[in-house]
């Protein structure tokens, strides 16, 4: 499937290299997770339909899944079916591109997110 | 003193043991004792001397020979000188009018390359006993450890050897005497020896000696130096100690001086903060260990984050997943009942009868219908079979990193603040810069004190050090002046003893002159009447004086004139040297016996007469007569025959050299008892 590699787009790149230094989590897989987390919890459609995926980070699907790969594929489809989308491989693939896009945005935008314990905090401390 | 007898065994030319029986009667005092040349007149002679001197007897046939050498060659040639030779005197002497028995024996004998000589000397019983005193001792005799050991010493008290060269004399060699310079040296021993002048000069010298060994004044010097050495030790020491006390005393105020200064300064010190910028490194380590441990609990967060954790944000979501899953379970596990039951159907249609079998296919079509309506799905996402068991799994991990997510943040939060408090602490840490000169000065001066301290204690130190040396000076300086005190109790007692010893050394100086002058005017007198018996020349010497400083003899004739002796013949410096011995024995008392050997040679027939007349009898209570049958001849014996007590002949046999003694002389052998 087109899921193969999955590159990030220059801005989203950049700053996840910012949070990369804020919140002291160094691999980028675990970054785009909790990014894709933050996106598909939202229940509202993005409104950017297109992303340009042109950095140089890139990782295969099961660098970025890790263990809970087929959970992550099913809330994709899942969503993609939400959004009024046949839960092909192409569509699975941009919904993707489109939630990590726009859960990095997330993460850079709530201030208490930049901190592994805002970030953490976020879903433990209730 | 008189001798006894005389035992010689082995000695020179006598064999055997050869014994003269030498006591004299009253008026009978000569015992004559005749021999040729060569039969050992001489060696008699000799061996009365020594046995009484030993090493120190005037043996005529010692020469140059060493004493053992002597006594070797003295032992009879025909003897075993391992056996050895003896000579054994036996004698009276009157101390206090009381006689003394002793029986001396001096034997030697050799032993290897050695010579062995032994003395034994024994008294009669009664010596030493201040009872009752016997005119005549009897030879009880008993053996005398003290006097044998002591015997040198001993019988110089008896008879001192000097006089015993003039008692026992060889007249062939007495005409020397008659020259001036050697009748001085006689004169002058006898003189001092036998009538006691030296006695006086011995007790002059000794109280010199003595006077000598009171010496003081410089061991007095050398205490007052010390004296004073030591004052000047304990001037200087106390000196040093002042000082040292004052040092100490003017340190002791520095000291206060410093410590105020340095109680300013932590006061000081104190208000500018300076107790917590000292807690400062504190702090930071405080700080660093709760940011370490904050950057651990972030560690651990980052790693929990790699986890499970983001689907806790889409717990709406995941809902939603399970429901579908739970559908797709479902209507997966419908499609396979479907399936089977089409198939049983159709088993089941082929069982029944024709008539009902449209019925129950309709029934069975509308159940099957029915079921397959159940089994259709609004929405397949395709999910894998396992999809439910995937989320079970994942809700318990949630769980658990949920539960330890709140945790490692509960200590996360702890952590932060810790080190926020921290920081704030530190932040009202005041500049070092300003503190720092405060806390030099504070530093310098803590030093400071405890140099003062250190000097302090030196000088403490030093203070006892020298007040124990002041103790130590002081006791000497003490002891000085005590030493001082005694040696001037002493030299004041030093001082009358040399005063007096000089006094009694003027004294005995005079006494000793007076004594001098009586003795040799009696020895003048003496000497020129023996000479004058002797003399067939009566007027020949008128007068005769011997000079008191050097003891030299001086004849005058009538005229006044001195006469030279060179003047004299050989016979008359040989009389004249009998009579300056006469002379000395009748000044002495007689007391001593006379040994004469071969006393008339050169004596014509005239002099001999004289000589036999008037001398022999009264030369001594006892005279032994040694004599060729040339002097003493037939007619001289009969002149002398009434004053005679023993007559010995020394017979020498030619053939084997040995002499024996016999008694008799040659014309009254057997006859010499006849009273």
């Amino acid at each position: 499937m087109s899921l193969e590699n999955i590159r990030l787009a220059t801005p989203s790149k950049d700053r996840l290299s910012r949070l990369k230094h804020t919140t002291g989590i160094t691999q980028w897989n675990v970054l785009c997770r909790w990014a894709l987390a933050l996106s598909l919890a939202d229940a509202s459609t993005p409104l950017v339909k297109e992303v340009v995926t042109d950095s140089n980070v890139e990782m295969s699907w099961k660098t970025f899944a890790g263990q809970h790969g087929d959970l992550y594929l099913a809330l994709l489809k899942q969503r993609c079916v939400a959004d009024g989308l046949e839960p092909t491989d192409e569509n699975v693939s941009k919904t993707l591109t489109v939630h990590l896009a726009r859960g990095i945005g997330y993460l850079g935008a709530h201030k208490e997110m930049t901190t592994v314990e805002g970030l953490i905090g976020s879903v433990a401390a209730a | 003193m008189l001798l006894r007898k005389i035992t010689l065994e082995e000695f020179g030319a006598y064999r055997g043991k050869q014994s003269l029986d030498l006591t004299v009667k009253k008026n009978k005092p000569i015992i004559l004792i005749g021999g040729l040349n060569g039969c050992g007149k001489t060696t008699l002679l000799d061996a009365i001397q020594l046995v009484l001197y030993g090493p120190r007897a005037r043996c005529s046939s010692r020469g140059n020979k060493s004493y053992e050498t002597f006594l070797r060659e003295s032992i009879n040639r025909q003897h075993d000188p391992t056996r050895g030779a003896s000579i054994t005197l036996e004698f009276t002497v009157t101390v206090d009018a009381k006689e003394h028995y002793y029986k001396v024996d001096r034997s030697w004998h050799t032993s290897g390359k050695s010579l062995k000589e032994f003395l034994n000397v024994q008294v009669d019983e009664n010596y030493g006993d201040k009872g009752q005193a016997t005119r005549r001792a009897q030879p009880g005799l008993k053996y005398s450890r003290h006097l044998s050991q002591g015997w040198a010493d001993h019988v110089e008290d008896l008879l001192p050897l000097e006089v015993a060269s003039l008692s026992f004399f060889d007249g062939e060699k007495i005409e020397s005497l008659a020259d001036p310079e050697r009748a001085a040296t006689v004169i002058e021993s006898a003189v001092h020896s036998l009538l006691g002048v030296s006695t006086v000069e011995q007790l002059r010298t000794d109280l010199l000696a003595l006077q000598r060994r009171q010496k003081l004044s410089d061991e007095e010097q050398h205490l007052m130096d010390n004296i004073h050495a030591q004052e000047q030790e304990l001037a200087s020491v106390q000196e040093k100690l002042d000082v040292a006390a004052q040092e100490r005393a003017d340190r002791a105020k520095t000291l206060r001086k410093a410590e105020r200064d340095l109680g300013s300064l932590e006061d000081e010190f104190k208000k500018e903060g300076g107790g917590l910028f000292e807690r400062r490194v504190e702090l930071d380590a405080e700080r660093k260990q709760a940011a370490g441990q904050l950057a651990d609990l972030r560690i651990s967060l980052v790693q929990l984050a790699a986890g499970p954790l983001p689907f806790l944000l889409m717990g709406t979501q995941l809902k939603e997943l399970r429901k579908q899953a739970k559908h797709e379970h479902s209507a997966a596990a419908a499609g396979q009942v479907l399936d089977v039951l089409t198939e049983r159907d159709e088993w089941l249609l082929k069982l029944l009868p024709e008539s009902v079998r449209n019925e129950v296919t309709e029934k069975l079509d509308q159940d099957r219908a029915k079921r397959s309506k159940s089994t259709a799905l609004k929405v397949n996402l395709g999910l894998p079979h396992d999809a439910l068991a995937q989320i079970s799994v994942l809700d318990e991990g949630l769980v658990r990193d949920k539960a330890r997510a709140a945790q490692l943040l509960e200590q996360a939060a702890a952590a932060s603040e810790e080190v926020d408090q921290l920081d704030r602490q530190l932040a009202g840490v005041p500049e070092q810069s300003k503190v720092e000169a405060l806390q030099d000065a504070r530093d310098e001066q803590i030093q400071k004190v405890v140099r003062i301290q250190e000097s302090i204690a030196r000088d403490d130190q030093r203070i006892l050090e020298l007040k124990r040396r002041r103790e130590n000076v002081t006791a000497a300086l003490e002891r000085a002046h005590k030493s001082f005190v005694q040696a001037k109790v002493k030299a004041e007692e030093v001082e009358r003893i040399i005063k007096y010893s000089e006094k009694a050394r003027s004294t005995l100086e005079r006494f000793g002159e007076a004594l001098l002058q009586r003795h040799i005017n009696r020895l003048e007198v003496a000497v020129l009447q023996s000479f004058k018996e002797l003399m067939r020349k009566q007027g020949l010497v008128h007068d005769l004086r011997i000079d008191t400083d050097k003891f030299t003899l001086t004849l005058s004739d009538g005229e006044g004139e001195a006469l030279d002796p060179g003047r004299l013949s050989a016979g008359e410096r040989q009389l004249l040297a009998v009579s300056l011995l006469w002379g000395v024995m009748k000044v002495a008392g007689n007391r001593l016996p006379s040994v004469i050997d071969t006393p008339l040679g050169r004596l014509d027939s005239r002099h001999r007469e004289h000589l036999v007349d008037r001398y022999f009898p009264h030369a001594s209570e006892q005279v032994l007569l040694l004599s060729t049958d040339e002097e003493i001849d037939e007619y001289l014996l009969g002149r002398l025959k009434n004053s005679v007590a023993h007559t010995y002949t020394l017979v020498h046999d030619d053939s084997n050299f040995t002499t024996s003694v016999v008694e008799g002389y040659w014309w009254n052998v057997g006859a010499q008892n006849v009273a």
